[in-house]
């Protein structure tokens, strides 16, 4: 059996369950019948690769597990977010106590120390848990390093800092295969390339946010990181996807409604327009291409935006006028309109994943 | 792939990257410090006041100053917090710092800010300027009282003019916002006196505004790029003894500083004294 991922062991334990499920409910019904030897077989090699799955990579065997795998997820981050806060305010608690040079060690060998032990916990316990944990810890660490060396030596803020906040929540997303992580350097990237794209424009890089343009170079760069190949990490392909797309549908959705914090050399109104046309031309594409290349974190991304910007349509074109409940019932009528369009798109997505399998 | 990217590979690539960011950031602060600053200005503590702590921040036991600086605002009044130039920032300096398009203001389309470098004067003409003003105030609210009839309001009007001449005299900071350039060097040449101009770097933006139908840009600095600047332990010893008593409105200076920016227009402290 070659390398998998743990979304794709978890996928074939879940095939084997409904396989062993199914078996029983056709030899009920008499459509078929396997023999001892038969039985035997089938059995004890489910058997032997369903205890070679979970102790390789910590599955869920039934249902009961799943749930309690995911109060794990959720227990452990609410823990690493308190660890996180706790280790902030104990900084905050002692640092004023101490000398520069004690500070700045301090601050250095911390994340030094969560990198070591995310590293540790990471090879020795195989759920993952304890490392994502630490790394989380660790990563709160790095933040403090950079902002509280900032803060005693006075200098000027940079935004070269979330660069390297970025890389090394990366770093420690791809040890311990952690979306939360990986989804925090996205954000530190995308908003180290709105600044200095801010910057390219001439304005002070804290002031990135107020031009929504200024995300569309992270855009760019996290679709294309999406393509790289990285089966191997649960989902991060998705993340990159996704996020590409929020920082994309979501400036789309400001520029629509307030054209007065664009590039664009058109009056405020004009820009309005362009960008309510383009947000429906690209939440339809993001649909399109989400259902020709089986990518359904695209189609439902694309779906929500191009439901977001048509709703926001109607409410310009009617609230002011329409009696309010007409306008509800025509939103009712048009989202059964967009349930059937998306149980058509849902279905070929199906045929797609039957197609793909084959 | 999943080789190059194993575990034990990312965690190095982890260490040096600390390492690497924080020997970067050191090296900055030596780069900054390292020989002649390029302003050096005994402060007090009217300029330089302690960090007030709220909420969470209580158990925050690092210390801090403020610097407190300010600029007129044309139109007589001096405030603490008031950060519009309209005196000098007008739409000449504007075009010089490269905001080219100002009609864009008028059409209500967003301007948005500069990093920038400003001069602040240390008890420069517009410091005496804003003294003079103060004391005139006071004066022609002395004359208005004699003349009343002396009741409560007009009592409060003479206490109010009188608490703002002594603020002005012995508590508000005496550095003012002169001037701003794109360049340091600029104003170095105009504003020679490392000991009396600071030139730090701080974000400016236009703004637009309609007096007596008479059109005016004008500009506004928003804050300085590092305006809190921390207290290392050596220097803390008089500042942790300090109590509060008085007017904190009026009272006088209790210690001066030492305050000097280096090379990277970064402010550091040298020394702090007892007044």
């Amino acid at each position: 059996m070659s390398h998998l991922s743990k979304k794709e062991a978890q996928a074939r334990v879940d095939r084997i369950i409904s396989f062993r499920a199914e078996l029983d409910e056709i030899e009920r019904d008499g459509v078929v019948h396997l023999d001892d030897e038969q039985a035997k077989a089938i059995g004890g090699y489910h058997d032997r690769l369903l205890e070679r799955l979970r102790g390789d990579y910590d599955v869920d065997l039934g249902g009961r597990e799943k749930k309690l795998s995911l109060g794990m997820r959720i227990t452990s981050f609410a823990g690493a977010l308190c660890l996180g806060a706790s280790l902030f305010f104990l900084f905050y608690r002692f640092w004023g106590r101490m000398g520069t040079t004690a500070q700045v060690l301090v601050l250095v060998l911390s994340p030094c120390l969560f990198l070591l032990m995310t590293y540790a916990a990471a090879k020795l316990e195989k759920t993952g848990y304890y490392a994502k944990i630490a790394a989380m810890v660790c990563f709160a660490a790095f933040i403090l390093d950079i902002s509280m060396m900032g803060k005693i030596f006075n200098t000027i803020p940079r935004d070269t800092a979330f660069l390297v906040w970025a890389v090394f929540a990366f770093i420690l997303a791809y040890i311990t295969d952690a979306r939360l992580l990986l989804a925090s350097g996205i954000l530190c990237l995308a908003g180290f390339l709105s600044a200095r794209t801010g910057t390219f424009w001439g304005i002070y890089w804290l002031d990135f946010g107020e031009r929504p343009e200024h995300f569309f170079t992270a855009v760019a760069v996290l679709f294309a990181l999406s393509f790289v190949p990285q089966k191997s990490w649960t989902g991060f392909s998705e993340t990159y996807r996704v996020f590409s797309l929020l920082f994309l549908f979501i400036p789309v959705l400001v520029l629509s409604q307030w054209g007065a914090v664009s590039y664009l050399p058109f009056s405020p109104n004009s820009v309005e327009v362009i960008y309510q046309i383009a947000g429906f031309v690209l939440s339809a594409t993001a649909i399109a291409l989400g259902v020709k290349k089986n990518m359904p974190d695209m189609v439902n991304t694309g779906n929500v935006f191009f439901t977001l910007f048509l709703y926001t349509k109607f409410f310009d074109w009617w609230w002011d006028w329409m009696p309010k409940y007409l306008f509800f019932l025509v939103l009712s009528l048009v989202s059964l309109l967009m349930l059937s369009v998306f149980k058509r798109l849902r279905l070929s997505l199906i045929q797609r994943e039957t197609e793909v399998a084959a | 792939m999943k080789s190059f990217f194993s575990s034990r590979n990312l965690m190095l690539l982890g260490f040096v990257l600390v390492c690497l960011s924080n020997a970067v950031l050191l090296l900055g602060v030596r780069s900054n410090r390292v020989g002649e600053p390029e302003s050096l200005v005994m402060l007090t503590e009217r300029e330089l006041g302690l960090e007030s702590r709220y909420g969470m921040d209580r158990e925050n036991t690092g210390l801090s100053f403020r610097l407190e600086w300010q600029s007129p605002c044309g139109n007589g009044y001096y405030h603490d917090t008031e950060n519009d130039c309209k005196d000098w920032f007008d739409e000449r300096k504007l075009k010089e710092l490269g905001f080219a398009d100002l009609k864009d203001l008028e059409s209500r389309r967003l301007i948005q800010s500069k990093d920038v470098f400003i001069a602040l004067e240390y008890q420069g003409n517009l410091f005496r300027e804003s003294l003079k003003k103060a004391e005139e105030q006071w004066k022609k609210e002395e004359r208005a009282f004699i003349q009343s009839d002396k009741g409560k309001d007009a009592r409060e009007t003479l206490d109010s003019a009188r608490r703002e001449l002594e603020h002005r005299k012995n508590n508000s900071t005496r550095l003012f916002a002169v001037d701003a350039a794109l360049f340091a060097d600029i104003l170095r040449k105009k504003y020679p006196d490392r000991k009396k101009v600071i030139i730090t770097r701080a974000v400016v933006r236009p703004f637009w505004e309609t007096e007596k139908k008479h059109k005016r840009v004008y500009g506004s600095i928003g804050s300085l790029c590092v305006d809190n600047i921390h207290i290392p332990l050596e220097h803390r010893k008089l500042l942790d003894r300090l109590k509060e008593s008085g007017d904190p409105y009026i009272k006088p200076p209790r210690y001066a500083v030492s305050l000097a920016f280096g090379k990277r227009f970064e402010p550091y402290i040298v020394s702090v004294n007892a007044l």
